[in-house]
C-alpha cells in the first residue's frame, strides 16, 4: 500500500510486511477503463506563426476538445468525425451520417474560418473521446495526444491508498476479523449472498451491530439486512423479532408488533436512546455473536482528521453525516462503516445504500450476484441519489477460508 | 377481482403512506386471487431505511405460512406482486429471490427502480418473474410528487448528498 506521506513511511513498511492484504477501491468503471478514442479530422498548420490565431479562431466556430491540447505538432483539431450536427440532415445510414471533409471544409468556410491557414488536405486521426479520469490514464492517453488535465487529489488518494493511515489499516482489520469470527460462528447464507455484517461508527469506533446471515430462518435474514434492522433496534426501532427462544413463534415480524413498539418509541426521549445506544451495543443477531470478543474502540477518524487540510472531502461529509447521525431520523446508518465478509448482493447492498452507509469493506467477491464490483459497480450507476465507497480485498485470506468452512458445514 | 381494482387498493394503500409522512408507495401480494398481504412504507416508523411496501409485505407472507402450515417457497412461487411504484433494486432483489410469479407496477421510479429504471435486477438471477409496468402510472406518480413537493422532514440534507457528488466514485 502506498503511502504519500513521507513522515509515515518508516512505519508504514515495518506494519505491511505484517498485512496479508491490500484494501482495493471498487470504482466506477471511468475511473478504470480507459476512455475510447474517437476519429478526429486533423488540419496541418502551414505556417508556423499563424498556430496561435488558427487556435482561436477555431476554438471560436467549433468549441469542444476540452480535454485535449487544440494543436499539437501543428495538427489543429478541427472536428469529431461522427459529429453529426454538422453532416447534412437528409443522410441516413450510419456510415452516411458522419462527416466528410468536404463538408467539413464548407462549414469552416461559411464560419468564416480562413482555410489557408491550413495545408489543403485535413488528415484524420484517432484521439481520446473524453478526458481523463486518474493520473494513470492521462499518462497512457497524452502517449496519444496531449491533454488539459487536472488530477482530483480524493480520487489519487483512493487509487494509491494512501486515503487511510496505517493507523486506520490496523483497525479495519480488527473490525474486518469481528466479521470473520460472526460468520464463523453463525452464517447460513446460499451461492448468492453469504456471510456476515459489522456496522461502526467511525467517530468512537463503537460496533453498532454484529450480524451472521441466517436464511434457514427466514430469505430475507441476510447479513447486512440484519444489522440494519439490529441499528434500528438500537434507537429504539426495528421491524423483526429475533428472540433465539420464542423465534419459531416470532421469527417474523408482525404489523401489531411494530404498532406496539411505535407506542413506546413516543415515549423514549433522544437522551433515552443514546443512553440505550451506549449501554446495549453492539446487538448481535444471532445472539451467540456477543460471545465474540471485541477490539478495543477506537476512531477510525482520528487520522483523517488530523491530516485535515484544504479540499479533504472525507473529512467533510463525515463531520456532516456525524451530525445528520444524532438527529436520528430514520437513515440510521448515516456516516457508518460496515465491514462485510463477501461482497453483498443487491438487496443487501441497496439496503446499506438506503441506509446511507458511509464507506463500506469487503473480503472477497461473490461472484454469482454481488454488485459492488462483480457483476456491476452498484455505486457508481447514474441515477442513485446516494453514493458509499467500497473496499475489497480487506483480509481476504481469512474471509475466504471463513467462506468455505462456512460453506462446507452447511452442506454436511 | 381484476389487476385495474387490486391496483386501485394499493393506491389507497399508498394514500395512507403520505398522510402519515411516510413515501407513498402501496403494495399487495395476491395468492390464489386471494390478497394474503397488504403493505406500505414504514420507513420512519421503524426507524429502518429498507422497511419498503415491499418487504413488509413479505414478512406477511411469512407469517401467513406459518400459521396456515404452508411451504413459503411454493406459495410466493404463485404469487403476483401488486404495487404502485416500480420495486427498487433492493426490493426487486427480494422479489426474484423469492422467485414471485408477477410483478405489476404503476409509475416508474426513476431514483431507484430494480425492474428497468436504474439497475436491471432481474437479469442477475435469470429471473421467471414476470414485470408488467404502466398500471395506473399517473395516479401513483401524482402521490409521490406531492410528497416530494412537500417537505420531508427526515430526509437528509441536500448539501451533504452535494459535497459528495463528486467524491466518492
Ligand atoms: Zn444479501
Ligand atoms: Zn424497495
Amino acid at each position: 500500500m502506498a503511502i504519500t506521506s513521507p513522515k509515515d513511511a518508516k512505519e508504514s513498511k515495518m506494519e505491511t510486511a505484517t498485512r496479508s492484504w491490500i484494501a482495493k477501491p471498487i470504482l466506477s468503471p471511468e475511473f478504470v477503463d480507459d476512455p475510447p478514442l474517437e476519429d478526429v479530422y486533423v488540419g496541418l498548420i502551414e505556417k508556423r506563426k499563424d498556430i496561435s490565431i488558427a487556435i482561436q479562431r477555431i476554438s471560436s466556430i467549433l468549441p469542444g476538445f476540452h480535454h485535449l491540447k487544440r494543436c499539437f505538432s501543428e495538427k489543429l483539431l478541427l472536428a469529431p468525425v461522427n459529429r453529426t450536427e454538422l453532416s447534412t440532415e437528409t443522410e441516413h445510414s450510419t456510415k452516411e451520417r458522419s462527416l466528410t471533409e468536404d463538408k467539413l471544409k464548407t462549414v469552416l468556410r461559411e464560419r468564416g474560418f480562413d482555410l489557408s491557414l491550413l495545408k489543403d488536405d485535413f488528415q484524420m486521426i484517432k484521439v481520446p473521446a473524453r478526458a481523463a479520469k486518474t493520473k494513470a490514464q492521462a499518462a497512457r492517453l497524452s502517449n496519444i495526444w496531449p491533454l488539459n488535465f487536472h488530477p482530483d487529489v480524493n480520487v489519487e488518494r483512493l487509487i494509491d491508498g494512501s486515503v487511510f493511515t496505517e493507523c486506520q489499516l490496523g483497525l479495519i482489520e480488527r473490525y474486518m476479523n469481528v466479521a470473520v469470527q460472526a460468520a464463523r460462528l453463525g452464517a447460513v447464507g446460499n451461492a448468492n449472498c453469504n456471510g456476515s455484517a459489522v456496522i461502526v461508527d467511525p467517530e468512537d469506533g463503537r460496533i453498532l451491530a454484529i450480524a451472521a446471515s441466517k436464511i434457514d430462518q427466514h430469505p430475507m435474514w441476510h447479513a447486512a439486512m440484519l444489522a440494519v434492522d439490529l441499528v434500528a433496534k438500537l434507537r429504539g426501532g426495528g421491524a423483526w423479532e429475533f428472540e433465539e427462544t420464542s423465534k419459531q413463534k416470532d421469527a417474523s415480524g408482525t404489523s401489531k408488533s411494530i404498532d406496539q413498539r411505535e407506542i413506546e418509541n413516543r415515549l423514549i426521549k433522544e437522551t433515552s436512546i443514546k443512553r440505550k445506544c451506549t449501554e446495549d451495543a453492539p446487538l448481535c443477531y444471532p445472539t451467540s455473536l456477543s460471545r465474540i470478543s471485541l477490539p478495543k474502540e477506537e476512531s477510525l477518524e482520528c487520522i483523517v482528521v488530523r491530516r485535515g487540510r484544504r479540499n479533504n472531502g472525507s473529512t467533510k461529509s463525515e463531520k456532516i453525516a456525524a451530525t445528520n447521525a444524532e438527529k436520528c431520523g430514520p437513515y440510521l446508518c448515516t456516516g457508518y462503516w460496515t465491514f462485510l465478509l463477501r461482497e453483498p448482493c443487491p438487496l443487501c447492498a441497496m439496503a446499506l445504500l438506503h441506509s446511507r452507509v458511509l464507506r463500506i469493506f469487503y473480503g472477497i467477491p461473490n461472484e454469482n450476484t454481488g454488485v459492488l464490483g462483480s457483476k456491476t459497480v452498484l455505486h457508481a450507476v447514474p441515477g442513485l441519489n446516494h453514493r458509499y465507497q467500497v473496499w475489497s480485498g480487506v483480509l481476504e485470506q481469512e474471509c475466504r477460508q471463513a467462506l468455505q468452512d462456512i460453506e462446507h458445514r452447511n452442506t454436511n | 377481482m381484476d389487476i385495474l381494482s387490486w391496483m386501485d387498493v394499493a393506491l389507497q394503500k399508498a394514500n395512507e403512506s403520505l398522510k402519515v409522512g411516510e413515501v407513498p408507495v402501496g403494495c399487495l401480494f395476491v395468492y390464489n386471487s386471494n390478497v394474503i398481504a397488504v403493505g406500505n412504507n414504514t420507513v420512519n416508523k421503524t426507524r429502518n431505511a429498507t422497511r419498503h411496501a415491499e418487504i413488509n409485505c413479505i414478512d406477511q407472507v411469512l407469517e401467513f405460512c406459518k400459521t396456515k402450515n404452508l411451504d413459503y417457497k411454493s406459495v410466493f412461487y404463485d404469487i403476483d406482486v401488486i404495487v404502485t411504484v416500480e420495486p427498487c433494486i433492493m426490493c426487486m432483489s427480494a422479489l426474484c429471490q423469492l422467485q414471485v410469479h408477477n410483478v405489476i407496477y404503476g409509475c416508474r421510479n426513476d431514483r431507484f427502480g430494480g425492474c428497468i429504471s436504474v439497475f436491471e435486477v432481474p437479469k442477475l438471477y435469470n429471473s421467471r418473474t414476470k414485470i408488467i409496468g404502466g398500471t395506473r402510472g399517473n395516479e401513483a406518480m401524482i402521490l409521490l410528487k406531492e410528497f416530494y413537493k412537500g417537505t420531508n422532514p427526515n430526509a437528509p440534507e441536500s448539501k451533504m448528498k452535494k459535497s459528495r457528488k463528486k467524491k466518492e466514485t
